[in-house]
């Protein structure tokens, strides 16, 4: 209970000038505030974008890989068929060749054939039809020729024609 | 008291009391419930309506110590006086007019009054500082008689200054009668010829008479005296003519003295009225001062 006349106020702790200036500076304060927990939220958001981002790429990366892995299996699958159809296709040749190459009065009973070398067995009419007709073609294709001849059991002429292309590791060894 | 955070920073409080061209000044600084500094002066201020550039500039001063400036102004305007009733309706039965002044009803056992015009008057001649506190001599009376001295029975009261003399009739904290006084040197007493006349409307009785035919002989302090127990024999004849009081009887008085209240006084007023006079001194600005601290922080 008062006993003034006039009513007792408490002076205010600011000034009115002091109180704008401190409701500026705690504005202030509240926008940086506000504006740091913006960046930063922002910043946390782009982070985890990112790292989603990243790990949508690896699962990209990954997939390509796989696809990488499959393409080149692929494609080491095609260039293997197409060498091996190249391969039959030349092997097909020589063994056209050889056989266009055997002459009439010789008859092949066996043949064995691969990259390196050719196997003939047969009967011949004689050794000079071997000699002339097809030994000269094959020495022409296989660095070795060799062929024996011998008597079968009926008596005919019968040979075998060992015939053999050096490997390039053979010849390295030879020449060390 | 509530809290508040202005108890514990530095706290100026002003106490003043304008009077006849001099105005007694009191700061004290208050911080954490304790006094830090104080300022006493007195300062001439010959206008009545305006403060003197000396008190200015020291007011000033005085205010530039402290952020919290406080200055409670002791109200001894003749236009002042303290009635028993609360209900606002009834005034005009005291003559007194709502709207023409500022009152205030103290613990709700009696109102104080002042005329509106007053108040604004005293606020603009403290407006290049602000006036926070307005306190009239019937709270210091009241305030004194409330927290030093209740006394069981009806009694007088006399809140004794220089050239104010207020009188106040208590019983226990209920208000029974009042009256303000102003004693002015400014005219020459016709009767007498001494420097002593006093202003209010009150009417002499016999004992006027008596007390001029003396007038030649007695010192001029013996003329304030015996002026001081005209105004006591006057006013507690007032308070008799009402029917109420009546059965009511006083026989003590009680000055409070911020003054210099002679012995002299004290037993003419005893000799002439046959009451029992106890004087206590007391500072006006003290007074208010307390005052002020309990008002601000509470």
């Amino acid at each position: 209970m008062s006993y003034s006349l006039i009513e007792p106020k408490l002076k205010p702790v600011f000034s009115l000038f002091t109180r704008f200036c401190l409701l500026f500076i705690a504005l202030g304060i509240f926008l940086m505030i506000s504006f740091n927990v913006f960046i930063i939220l922002s910043t946390q958001m782009m982070r985890n974008d990112i790292k989603s981002i990243q790990k949508e790429s690896l699962s990209y990366q990954k997939r390509l890989d796989t696809l990488e892995e499959k393409t080149n299996k692929h494609l080491y699958i095609g260039k293997l068929f197409k060498n091996v159809e190249n391969l039959n296709k030349n092997f097909e040749n020589d063994v056209k060749n050889t056989l266009s190459q055997v002459p009439d009065g010789i008859n092949l009973t066996q043949l064995y054939m691969d990259k390196y070398s050719l196997v003939l067995r047969g009967i011949a009419q004689d050794r000079d039809l071997y000699d002339f007709d097809l030994a000269l073609p094959l020495k022409a294709r296989y660095d070795i020729s060799e062929v024996k001849f011998y008597l079968d059991e009926d008596f005919r002429f019968s040979f075998i024609s060992t015939n053999k292309i050096y490997k390039m590791e053979d010849l390295d060894a030879e020449n060390n | 008291m509530s809290f508040c955070v202005q108890k514990y920073l530095p706290n100026l409080f002003v106490s003043i009391v304008l009077d006849s061209g001099v105005c007694h000044v009191m700061g004290k600084i208050l911080k954490n419930n304790a006094v830090a500094k104080t300022f006493k002066t007195i300062i001439d201020n010959p206008q009545e309506d305006k403060l003197s550039e000396e008190l200015i500039s020291y007011l000033g001063e005085m205010a530039n110590e402290c952020r919290f400036v406080y200055i409670a102004l002791y109200l001894n305007v003749q236009n002042q006086g303290a009635i028993s009733e609360l209900n606002v309706e009834n005034f005009h039965k005291y003559n007194l007019l709502v709207k023409d002044i500022d009152f205030l009803h103290v613990d709700n056992k009696w109102t104080l009054y002042t005329d509106t015009l007053e108040v604004k008057r005293l606020k603009s001649m403290f407006s290049p500082f602000g006036l926070d506190l307005l306190y009239s001599p019937f709270v210091l009376i009241y305030d004194h008689i409330k927290n030093a001295s209740l006394r069981e029975k009806p009694t007088l009261y006399v809140y004794y200054q220089e050239n104010h003399i207020t009188i106040a009739i208590f019983d226990k904290l209920d208000l029974l009668f009042s009256a303000f006084h102003v004693i002015s040197y400014e005219e020459e007493d016709e009767d007498s010829g001494d420097n002593f006349l006093e202003l209010d409307e009150l009417e002499l009785d016999d004992m006027d008479e008596d007390l001029d035919e003396e007038s030649g002989q007695d010192t001029t302090n013996d003329k304030l005296d015996r002026r001081i127990c005209e105004y006591l024999t006057n006013d507690i004849r007032k308070f008799y003519e009402h029917e109420d009081n009546k059965e009511i009887f006083l026989n003590d008085i009680v000055i409070f003295d911020d003054f210099e209240f002679s012995q002299n006084a004290k037993e003419i007023i005893e000799n002439e009225l046959i009451m029992d006079v106890e004087v206590k001194k007391v500072s006006t600005l003290e007074l208010m001062y307390n005052l002020a601290v309990k008002d601000i922080f509470s």
